[in-house]
């Protein structure tokens, strides 16, 4: 019986040793945290935009966007800004400011925007965010302002700038102004420019894709809409896909082909922002000349 | 009439003592003036004499990112170089929008021509195809304003007749004649004429859904100082000044958009931070729920484990322990 007890109690110290290992080892699990609730797994534009009169050059314009969730998300939100480039005007006729951010604010609609919009309750948003052109990074401030979109007709959305992007270039800034929006003439109304359709309200997005898995919501816009396609003018508000009861696993894709009678002069942006229940979780900024 | 007046009045300072003391939130007048920024900041200034802050849109982005806050009570659109017509035009879809939905505008100038048709047959309903030139009278030149349709507000402290720096005003001419502003949005008041040609300068819309816009077709200026018609002279004219004013306060206080959306701009904030705060509670919550049935699948497993461990160890280990 003596030599018995001995043998239990070494075997019990061993089950004991495995027993708290295990235990750690569960909860060391169980404590697991994921860095990033989505991952990005395509992010395609064009480098260079072309205009449809541009008879050298054929190419199509396509963005593609997607994403995979890396765990349940409630809400998932895409947000699409499309910015042009222009002369930037500050405050009171003159670039102030040391560094970059105090510069961009005293950029007139940036610093008025600031100072009309400043609350706690629905704040301005300020990121800091880099694009590259021909492997050289530009980084800088993007700045946008949700009440924009809060307090405007969405069918307005081509033509009210919610954002802004300033990017540093050596010593000079590259300045950009911004719709929340997919793409720039989304809704047609290109003033100025005969378009050989002839159609003045005729969009710039040719076709639009938005997938989640397998399903696909196709958007078009041609005069007579394809059976089960949607016009160019239900894409969802504001170039803001939002998805619901996302499961760990599923995959959204946003895919448009681009046709513009007119380009803009300088460079353009889009940046496309995901948060995962109301979380900021990814930001890309594609710069396009 | 002059109660009713006190009143309106007295709502929009309430209205803008409560939300300030909440939120920090200013109204605002938006004045644009293209390419003509100094002609915009003296415009500015003589609005910033009203009480109502005035925003210089030194930029066309301004007007595109401030037009549709709550906090705009007025905008008034001074543009006079072709150049900032393609902007306008553009953008001329969103003005009658925020006409639409009651806001508030005052147009100078080209507004009311057909160079700007998308606006000047909307919100600005005069149309003007056609000019006249202002004369030299003394040591102005421009055109006599004289009193046609009484409208409380933008006729106060006035005199019936006077004279307003400007090259010319615009009007709608047909081969029958001079038309009259005609509108389908709303009632229109022709308060001034030209005193020779009885034409009209300064047209009152108010419109069915709120809104309200005066039009000035006259008002043309220029930005070369040596010439009599130059914006300084028409800046420094007592009459403009007072009629400026009297035009963006009568369009300001009977904006339906400003007196609902400023009046409600803190309850509209709170209801989308709360919005906002579900989104990420919510997520919280979800995170928390499948964080927790993580756990507990862990746990059971590992329990399987145990009891399997225990299994092994009094079916197989124990006995051999025992038999050695």
């Amino acid at each position: 019986m003596g030599k018995g007890l001995q043998i239990d109690s070494s075997l019990i110290s061993i089950m004991l040793i495995v027993l708290i290992t295990s235990a750690l080892i569960v909860f060391s699990f169980a404590r697991e945290k994921i860095d990033n609730p989505v991952v990005i797994l395509k992010n395609l534009y064009p480098s260079v935009l072309y205009s449809q009169a541009s008879v050298t050059t054929r190419e199509k314009m396509v963005f593609s966007f997607s994403l995979a969730a890396r765990r349940d998300i409630e809400t998932l939100e895409i947000q699409y800004v499309t910015l042009v480039q222009t002369d930037p005007v500050f405050t009171g006729g003159n670039q102030t400011g040391t560094d970059l951010r105090e510069i961009a604010e005293g950029i007139s609609p940036i610093g008025n925007m600031i100072e009309a919009t400043g609350n706690d309750l629905v704040p301005y948003e300020v990121l800091e965010a880099e694009g590259s052109v021909r492997n050289l990074s530009y980084p800088g401030f993007f700045f946008d302002f949700p009440l924009t979109r809060l307090f405007n007709d969405p069918q307005s959305s081509g033509q009210v700038y919610t954002s802004f992007l300033v990017l540093e270039n050596g010593t000079d800034i590259v300045y950009f102004e911004g719709i929340s929006d997919f793409f720039l003439y989304r809704l047609g109304g290109f003033v100025d420019v005969d378009l050989p359709e002839g159609d003045e309200q005729k969009s710039a997005i040719a076709s639009m894709r938005i997938r989640r898995n397998e399903e696909t919501t196709s958007y078009s816009s041609a005069t007579d809409t394809p059976s089960g396609w949607q016009g160019m003018e239900e894409t969802p508000e504001f170039g803001r896909a939002i998805f619901k009861g996302v499961v760990k696993h599923d995959t959204f894709t946003i895919d448009f082909t681009v046709e513009i009678p007119r380009r803009p002069q300088d460079w353009s942006a889009q940046v496309i922002r995901v948060y995962a229940d109301g979380i900021l979780v990814g930001m890309e900024v594609n710069l396009v000349e | 009439m002059k109660r009713a007046g006190f009143i309106a009045l007295l709502a929009t300072f309430l209205l803008a003592t409560q939300v300030a003391a909440s939120g920090d939130f200013e109204p605002h007048v938006l004045v644009y003036a293209g390419r003509m920024p100094g002609y915009a900041d003296a415009l500015a200034e003589i609005i910033n004499e009203t009480g109502t802050r005035a925003v210089v849109a030194d930029s066309d982005a301004v007007i595109r990112s401030m037009l549709g806050l709550p906090q705009t009570g007025c905008v008034v659109i001074a543009a006079l170089n072709p150049s900032d017509f393609v902007f306008l035009r553009e953008f001329a879809p969103v003005f009658n929008n925020f006409f639409d939905s009651g806001g508030a505008l005052v147009g100078l100038g080209a507004c009311c021509t057909t160079d700007l048709e998308s606006i000047s047959s909307t919100v600005f309903p005069v149309g003007g195809n056609a000019t006249i030139r202002g004369k030299r009278m003394g040591d102005l030149h421009g055109s006599t304003y004289v009193l046609s349709d009484n409208v409380e507000g933008i006729t106060s402290g006035l005199p019936e007749s006077y004279t307003v720096t400007q090259e010319k005003f615009a009007y709608r001419s047909s081969p029958g004649g001079p038309l009259e502003p005609a509108s389908e949005l709303g009632n229109i008041d022709v308060v001034y004429r030209e005193v020779e040609s009885g034409l009209p300068l300064l047209v009152t819309l108010e419109g069915d859904n709120g809104g309200r816009s005066v039009s000035l077709p006259g008002c043309f200026v220029v930005g070369v100082e040596r010439l009599p018609f130059y914006w300084g002279n028409l800046v420094t004219n007592p009459e403009f000044r007072i009629l400026l004013k009297n035009s963006v306060t009568w369009a300001m206080e009977g904006s339906e958009r400003f007196q609902t959306l400023y009046g409600e701009l803190e309850m509209a904030l709170e209801e989308e931070s709360s919005r906002l705060d579900d989104i990420r509670e919510s997520g919280d919550d979800a995170t928390e729920k499948s964080s927790r049935a993580r756990l507990y699948m862990l746990i059971g497993l590992w329990a399987i484990a145990l009891v399997f461990q225990g299994f092994l160890v009094f079916r197989f280990i124990l006995p051999r322990f025992r038999s050695g």
